[in-house]
């Protein structure tokens, strides 16, 4: 038998202080009380005959010592969590761990705990139980353990600790380097995670209950050309049995609108709310069914832009596709100016000129239409495909264009150092914007010369243009995780005003976003919303598991798979137990003066 | 102001008063100034012997019909009738003043009513502060009136030094004292033990009644594990562990040294009462007048 304690370095200092600070107990006693008796004689007497017993009470004082000395030994070494193990078994396993923590590992079971929590108890017993020679390597599907070093049970045991659920895209398998070692991996089943073959997987998987969002939008991009706001939100049903929901969306002071809607199992449903109510800004969506498990998807944020309207000032010799878009915008005043009567000075919200370059710029945000220049040596063809995150430039949201078709493009020389280049190059700028005293965007060609005024994306591009200019542009929605924003050292705060920990990097803002919220991003007086939303239809099924409740290997969730020898956990406890004993003996012998 | 706080108050006037009575109940037929002395004399009222005549003795107590029908000259003799002597010797070393209350202010009041019987009794009264010899003396008293010196003088009275009940009664008998009773009231922890000093009793003809006292703490001590003892008297301190065996062995040399004394005074014919300071001071007052000693 062999005995291991966590930290025998620490366990022999803690020894060694408690053996000295007895010994200097024993030996350096305080004074013992003055009692004044009538007289000594009978004392002196008594003690004269006693001296011949003095060896007795060498003995009681030499037995209370090794007593004392006997519980400190086994109260320290009790609390080094000793452990005796059976030497015979020659092979000590070595392990890797991975522990599944995405997003869907948060959904609570029937005993109240998460799966994530069902997780770290099978790793943790496996980790206590393992035999103390036995290396382990602790890895999670997240990515928020980076170190492959091996470790031993007690420092997997603190790694275990640290590792927390993660509702960001980003769930891998992690890439580790293929040894000899065990290889288990704790999961529920949900998260699309590629599992090579040969690993062991435990299943810590039990069917829940969750209805969620899967989908969350304001007309996104055609604020400006529908008749009235309305919000669409698609609520999935990921339980087992038909669910009756309830969305709730509230806004700014008491408005507030409710939906129901009856969802059958691995249903979605989709409700068309009319959002005429709201004033616009922050909009609180969330949906409530009875005994949901997974409570991060029933919330998610949306800003709704400003119902006012604006004027906008079209400067063009004529341009019908133009007009006719502006015109079909319900939240736009529209003026027609033709460019002899350009006057920089007029009350309105925005210019937009067709192919007209004033000599005097207005104080107000550009639209401009630049003149074609020259014709490109071939025909530019391009696939535009939005993308609806916070990389791509909000002109461009929603905008998805196909097979468009550009003839002719303007002379460059517009560009200068306020320049961003979103589509194009420097020596064909097909879209620039320029965020400097005012707001300019810049189409570097021209519409007659290409079929960009024939595709849909049109209108959605020239309103996204104009909501842009007037900072009225719908924020973008992003996912837990890493949260990248397109502005240089701007502070962010959640909506309980907590400040978020932000990094720079080549012009942007990260920060990590650890569950949905709404964040409010400053920059010096700027100010804009980022809501992160767990709107995704993976995290919702939280039942589409491959596993059962049992484990895939066969393995029960209590029982423990011997990693090593013969396990004596309750050492510790005996030591202590043993301890008390001492302690009770002591004190017993003490009062009956056996001890002293 | 606060009366002034005395160890002779009213109610142990009244306790007094009620042991005096009681001290005539229990032995009825006694009469003021009737201790018998020892000493047969040719005067008196009561007879008591014959004895031969010797040669030169006045002839006046010769029982001439004896003479006429023995043919022997025989003296009649009687009991010398005479106010003997009591005294009373109080320990007052510094080991009296142990206890709550304190084994002297408790033997001050056995004095003060021992002292007040026989004062009543028309007994000369003589009382003796002792401690490592003569402290103070009160000389021979006699008569009720007396009572209130005897009082003062035991108020007076403190406690200091050792014990020495054998250099003591030297220094009191050296003087010529008549033949009597001798209370001694003490907690007889004499370094030098007692036997030496009664035989100095005995040696002078003296009568004794042996009054043991001692405190309930004395005899069963709570001491720590640990303990410093410092004797009260000479001031040495012995440094002892405590333990049960050790208790139990103290117990018993402290009863052994009573029961010592008793048997002391048992084979001399003398009397010996022990008391704890718990007990009420009249109930050991009534123990010694039972016992006949003092009261004759």
């Amino acid at each position: 038998m062999n005995l291991f304690v966590a930290n025998p370095v620490l366990i022999g200092a803690l020894t060694t202080v408690s053996l000295l600070a007895i010994g200097i107990l024993y030996w350096i006693k305080p004074p013992p009380p003055t009692v004044v008796v009538s007289s000594s004689i009978f004392w002196t007497r008594l003690l004269s005959e006693r001296k011949k017993s003095s060896f007795i009470d060498r003995l009681r004082w030499l037995l209370s010592l090794i007593m004392a000395l006997t519980i400190a030994i086994l109260l320290t070494t009790a609390s080094g969590a000793p452990e005796l193990f059976s030497s015979e078994k020659s092979e000590i396993e070595n392990v890797t761990m991975i522990l599944d923590n995405s997003g869907t590992m948060a959904t609570f079971t029937a005993d109240g705990s998460t799966r994530w929590d069902r997780a770290v108890r099978v790793a943790r017993s496996f980790l206590t139980e393992a035999h103390p020679s036995a290396e382990f390597l602790i890895l999670d599907t997240s990515g928020q353990l980076v170190s492959r070093t091996t470790t031993n049970k007690w420092e997997a045991l603190e790694v275990l600790e640290e590792l927390e659920v993660s509702f960001g895209n980003n769930v891998h398998f992690p890439v580790f380097t293929v040894n000899e070692a065990r290889t288990m991996f704790i999961s529920d089943g949900v998260s699309s995670i590629d599992v090579p073959p040969g690993i062991e997987i435990i299943s810590v998987f039990e069917p829940a209950e969750n209805v969620g969002i899967t989908s969350l939008s304001i007309n996104p991009g055609l604020s400006g050309l529908s008749a009235s706001p309305r919000g669409l939100v698609q609520v999935t049903n990921g339980s087992l049995t038909t669910k009756e929901v309830s969305i709730r969306v509230s806004g700014l002071g008491d408005a507030n609108t409710r939906v129901s809607l009856t969802l059958d199992p691995g249903r979605s449903g989709l409700s068309d709310i009319d959002l005429s109510g709201f004033d616009g800004g922050p909009l609180r969506v969330s949906v409530t069914s009875v005994r949901d498990a997974f409570a991060e998807d029933d919330l998610a944020y949306v800003i709704m832009p400003s119902s006012s309207k604006y004027t906008v000032t079209l400067v063009t010799s004529g341009n019908l596709y133009l007009e006719t878009a502006l015109e079909a915008m319900s939240n736009v005043n529209l003026l027609l100016m033709e460019p002899e009567y350009y006057d920089p000075g007029i009350s309105t919200d925005l210019y937009i000129f067709d192919r007209f370059d004033p000599e005097v710029l207005p104080s107000k945000p550009t639209v401009t239409f630049l003149s074609a220049a020259a014709s490109l040596p071939q025909i530019f063809n391009q696939n535009i495909v939005t993308l609806n995150s916070l990389e791509r430039h909000p002109v461009l949201r929603g905008v998805t264009l196909s097979d468009l078709r550009i003839g002719q493009v303007s002379n460059p020389s517009f560009l200068d150092e306020n320049s961003q280049i979103l589509w194009g190059d420097a020596q064909n700028p097909l879209l620039v914007v320029k965020d400097f005293d005012t707001k300019e965007v810049q189409i570097g060609f021209s519409l007659e010369g290409s079929n960009f005024p024939l595709q849909p994306a049109f209108p959605i591009f020239l309103s996204n243009s104009i909501e842009w200019a007037l900072e009225n542009d719908l924020p973008n929605v992003s996912s837990p995780g890493r949260v990248r924003i397109p502005l240089a050292n701007a502070t962010v705060v959640d909506l309980e005003g907590v400040s978020v920990e932000t990094s720079y990097f080549d012009g942007t803002t990260m920060f990590l976003a650890t569950a949905p919220n709404l964040y409010s991003v400053h920059q010096g007086v700027d100010r804009f919303w980022v809501p992160v939303n767990l709107t995704n239809l993976e995290y919702t099924l939280v039942n589409r598991s491959d596993l059962n409740t049992e484990t895939a290997t066969g393995m029960s969730l209590d029982s423990s798979d011997g990693l090593g020898g013969e396990v004596k956990p309750i050492l510790w406890k005996l030591l202590v137990l043993m301890a008390l004993f001492l302690v009770t003996l002591e004190w017993v012998t003490y009062h009956r003066r056996i001890t002293v | 102001m606060p009366p002034k706080e005395t160890l002779f108050d009213d109610d142990f006037l009244k306790k007094l008063e009620y042991l005096n009575l009681m001290s005539k109940q229990m032995v009825p037929g006694h009469l003021h100034g009737e201790h018998r002395s020892k000493k047969k004399t040719s005067s008196g009222i009561e007879f008591s012997d014959y004895r031969e005549y010797v040669s030169g003795e006045d002839t006046k107590n010769v029982d001439w019909r004896t003479f006429l029908r023995l043919e022997k000259l025989l003296l009649r003799t009687f009991e010398e009738e005479a106010d003997l002597p009591i005294y009373i010797f109080l320990d007052s070393s510094a080991s009296m003043n142990c206890g709550k209350p304190s084994k002297f202010d408790y033997a001050r009041k056995i004095t003060a009513a021992m002292c007040y019987v026989g004062l009543l009794n028309q007994d000369r009264v003589n009382l003796v502060g002792f401690n490592d010899g003569v402290d103070n003396q009160l000389s021979s008293r006699r008569g009720k009136s007396q009572i209130w010196n005897a009082f003062r003088f035991l108020e007076a009275m403190t406690t200091q030094g050792s014990t020495s009940m054998a250099q003591s009664f030297r220094g009191f008998f050296s003087s010529r004292r008549r033949r009597g009773l001798v209370v001694v009231i003490s907690d007889f922890l004499d370094p030098a033990g007692f036997e030496r000093a009664f035989d100095m009793l005995r040696h002078f003809g003296q009568d004794l009644l042996a009054v043991h006292l001692y405190e309930t703490e004395e005899r069963d001590p709570s001491l720590p594990d640990e303990v410093m003892l410092k004797d009260a008297e000479l001031g040495n301190v012995e440094r002892v562990k405590i333990t049960p065996s050790l208790m139990k062995a103290y117990r018993k040399v402290f009863d052994a040294h009573s029961e010592a004394l008793e048997d002391y005074c048992k084979k001399n014919g003398w009397g010996y009462v022990t008391t704890s300071t718990e007990t009420p001071f009249e109930d050991l007052i009534l123990q010694v007048f039972r016992q006949g000693r003092f009261l004759k």
